[in-house]
């Protein structure tokens, strides 16, 4: 695919990637701490339009009367939940090569440009915490270069992290319960339309 | 004239830390009569100009709010509160009502916004979403309609008194208590007024005197050093913790000595225009009610001006005034203007007329009883009853004149006859105002429907209606013709038309009409009905007048010989036929018997069609 500048391009979709990562923890917290207090008062699915609506804005729920900090969602705030950012970041670049297929200008993502996307988006902050993501990039490479589905962008790694390392949120609360399956809803929806928005924004960067 | 008292209030939020003054009675009748017009028209231009240049022009929206802060004390206490966003409110519902958008479907449309006026719209509508707001454009308005309608409902009529308008009020309140307690409405959520000295009102120390107030709080600045913060109590039900507040508060100023002498003049002289008590007040509705209550207890009402027909504020001595002190287009007052007008006189009442005799009753017709026989109904002066008519002379004439039951004389209009009429009306209808003008179908159908009525009530009969549709075939064509010409037809078929209404009494005079195939000869007209049939129409146990229905009996074909009917078997088939094509004649069945009479089914011919090359 031909840019007008190769390095901002690059630079440009591993900050979108970046910021859909931080997006998605945030969400959590806020979704967190519509379970303390505001159960009756906000609409999940309001939360849930929102957010996929604008799947790079990091602080978009707070217009609805939300905060991801403070007492509320205090139990997000230890050092261990806070390793899960990096892990959300890892997990939307390691899909990287999925933009393969997406044909722009005629041509499509060179191996070299999906790598360099891949390795910018790494290098902002993207780690697999304690291997907990099963997918690797040549992984996914290979699938799509063969053709294969791709295994589903699910909630299972984040959960299985909160009941391995964070004893606060994997108690049997009713918080706890509502913030895990608003999880598993939330991962599947949040993933496909960040992905329709990360293959339209190389629009804004090619030639 | 009255000189309304003055009410002291905050809002809850004492968002302006200061107490509001109101006019008791005034505020009211200048709420009811407040035009919203100019607050809406400069909201809608701040609405277009934000959808031009992207972002919300502060200017037209400060006009706006500044406008609509005039229309009640407590909006203009919540300007920069409760009622800061009325603007946007007004902005929001205005589109929802252009585009027919409900609030969601503007929250979906803006939740991608680009442009702060969408961000704007987006961020107040997700406030209404989750409760911490509602749209107060639409508050304001639906409240001034509950002030008239109240207010109407209170004073409006002429034998007003002071116990009425309470009972009516108090009949109005109960209404609401009934209709919003259906609503499920929890307490907590239903206007409330909390009544404070207005030294304990919550902001009474912004409120009252700030130099007071600060006096005393260096006086106590070292005890007031190390106070908890009791305000964040999100997860307490606070109302059960009131006093145990208040004594945690008192222990910081325990053991405070009076004012020096000084200091006591300055409080004395800053406190002198604080009013007796203030009222906190949780929403415009509560003010509103508790000035309806304030009104009634200090003998305070409204009266109707005759001239003007605007309420104006009376005490309860002043029930007979009639007019005004506004000052209208004459340049006078309503009671001047009235006083300058002379005096009608009304005319004297009517003296009361003796109402007229009651009508002598008509008489009624006895019918004689069966005993008497008919040989002495022959001398009138037996008969036992009054009557115009000239006495019967036997006994079944009178059954006949008063008794006579109302049978049809008309006729029913055949089925093919009925589908002829709603063919050619499909027909002639299709093609009104392309072969035909739309008024001349319209006679036409009108005269079709009416021949129709005629026939079947027996002011007419089926041959006219014939006549007609003979008549409107030849109508039809005519006009099918002038449509694939573009054309109307000429008017001479329709004068014909009239023409033919005219002449429908005498039907020798049309000339060649021609009947349709179909042509029947009318049924029979009913016999005339005799004492037999009357007297069978009265029995209880009458056997019905129609024979009982026996279906014919099935056809029997015969001379078919038992030798043609063979057994199946797929040898007996022999051989299949041979499929030839060219001139075909395939025989004749060979006759058969049906119902006593020889019948042949004839198969047809086939032919092959050669194609020219």
């Amino acid at each position: 695919m031909d840019f007008y500048d190769e390095k901002t391009a690059i630079d440009g979709m591993a900050d979108f990637i970046l910021r859909g990562g931080v997006s998605m923890y945030n969400t959590l917290k806020y979704i967190y701490s519509l379970a303390e207090r505001d159960f009756y008062n906000v609409d999940l699915k309001d939360v849930i339009k929102l957010v996929i609506n604008n799947v790079t804005n990091v602080d978009g729920l707070s217009v609805l009367g939300l905060r991801a900090e403070g007492p509320k969602v205090s139990e997000m705030e230890t050092e261990e939940y806070r390793r899960l950012l990096p892990a959300m970041v890892y997990s939307l670049a390691v899909r990287t090569p999925a933009l393969k297929p997406v044909v722009i200008g005629g041509k499509p993502l060179s191996d070299d440009q999906i790598y360099k996307i891949y390795q910018a988006a790494m290098s902002k902050g993207g780690n697999n915490t304690d291997d907990i993501i099963p997918e690797t990039f040549l992984e996914i490479k290979y699938l799509v270069k063969k053709g294969k589905p791709l295994p589903p962008f699910t909630a299972d790694w984040y959960k299985n992290y909160i009941f391995a390392k964070v004893p606060e949120i994997s108690s049997i609360k009713n918080k706890n319960i509502f913030l895990l399956g608003a999880a598993d809803i939330f991962f599947g929806m949040f993933y496909a339309c960040f992905f329709e928005a990360l293959s339209s924004q190389l629009e804004e960067y090619t030639a | 004239m009255v000189k309304p008292s003055n009410l002291y209030f905050t809002d809850r939020t004492n968002s302006g830390n200061a107490f509001f003054k109101l006019e008791v009675g005034r505020s009211l009748l200048q709420f009811s009569e407040f035009d919203f017009t100019f607050f809406w028209e400069t909201a809608i231009e701040a609405g277009r100009q934000a959808k031009r240049t992207g972002t919300l022009p502060k200017a037209t929206m400060d006009s706006a709010r500044a406008a609509i802060s005039k229309a009640h004390p407590f909006i203009y206490a919540g300007r920069d509160g409760d009622f800061s966003d009325i603007v946007l409110d007004c902005i929001i519902e205005y589109i929802c009502r252009s585009e027919r958008l409900s609030e969601d479907e503007l929250w979906m449309r803006c939740i991608s916004s680009r442009i702060p006026y969408e961000a704007a719209l987006f961020e107040r509508i997700s406030k209404y979403k989750t409760f911490r707001g509602a749209n107060e454009w639409t508050i304001v308005s639906g409240l001034q309609k509950y002030v008239k309608d109240k207010i109407n409902f209170i004073y409006e009529g002429e034998q007003q008194t002071s116990l009425k308008c309470l009972t009516l009020k108090q009949y109005f309140d109960l209404a609401y208590s009934i209709a919003s307690n259906e609503c499920a409405i929890p307490g907590n959520a239903l206007p409330s007024i909390k009544v404070y000295n207005p030294c304990l009102a919550p902001s009474a120390a912004f409120a009252v005197s700030s130099s007071a107030a600060k006096s005393i709080y260096k006086r106590l600045e070292e005890q007031l050093y190390t106070v908890p913060d009791l305000s964040d109590n999100d997860r307490v039900n606070t109302e059960l913790l009131e006093d145990k507040f208040a004594v945690t508060a008192y222990s910081y100023m325990m053991g405070m000595s009076r004012p020096q002498e000084p200091e006591e003049e300055l409080f004395v002289k800053n406190l002198e225009n604080l009013p007796e008590k203030v009222y906190v007040v949780s929403s415009l509705k509560a003010l509103i009610d508790l000035e309806f209550d304030i009104m009634s207890e200090t003998g305070v009402h409204l009266k109707k001006c005759e001239n003007c027909g605007r309420y104006f504020l009376i005490t309860a001595t002043e029930f007979g005034e009639k007019y005004c002190d506004r000052i209208n287009s004459s340049g006078l007052t309503c009671k001047a203007l009235a006083a300058r007008m002379p005096k009608l006189t009304m005319p004297p009442e009517p003296e009361p007329v003796a109402p007229p005799p009651p009508p002598e009753p008509e008489p009624v017709y006895v019918p004689p009883t069966v005993e008497y026989e008919p040989d002495e109904l022959d001398e009138p002066e037996n008969v036992p009853f009054v009557t115009n008519s000239p006495p019967p002379k036997t006994f079944a004439e009178p059954v006949r004149e008063y008794y006579t039951p109302k049978i049809a004389v008309g006729a029913e209009i055949p089925d093919n006859i009925e589908k002829h009429c709603i063919a050619l009306y499909n027909s002639i209808y299709k093609r009104a105002d392309k072969g035909i003008s739309e008024n001349d179908f319209r006679d036409w159908s009108s005269y079709l429907s009416n021949m129709k009525r005629n026939v079947k009530t027996g002011e007419g009969t089926l041959d006219q209606l014939l006549v007609f549709l003979a008549y409107s075939d030849k109508l039809a064509d005519d006009i099918k013709r002038a449509a694939r010409q573009k054309r109307f037809i000429p008017r001479e078929p329709i004068e014909r038309l009239r023409d033919f209404a005219r002449a429908t009494d005498n039907m020798h005079s049309i000339g060649n009409v021609k009947f349709p195939e179909y042509s029947i000869t009318p049924p029979p007209p009913p016999a005339t009905p005799t004492d037999k049939d009357y007297s069978n129409y009265f029995a209880e146990d009458r056997t019905p007048a129609f024979k009982t229905y026996t279906p014919p009996p099935p056809p029997v074909i015969r001379n078919i010989p038992e030798e043609a009917v063979q057994q199946f078997a797929p040898a007996s088939f022999g051989e299949p036929p041979q499929k030839s094509f060219g001139n075909v004649k395939i025989k004749d069945s060979e006759p058969v018997e049906i119902d006593g009479r020889k019948a042949t089914l004839a198969n047809p011919v086939w032919e092959r069609v050669k194609r020219e090359e």
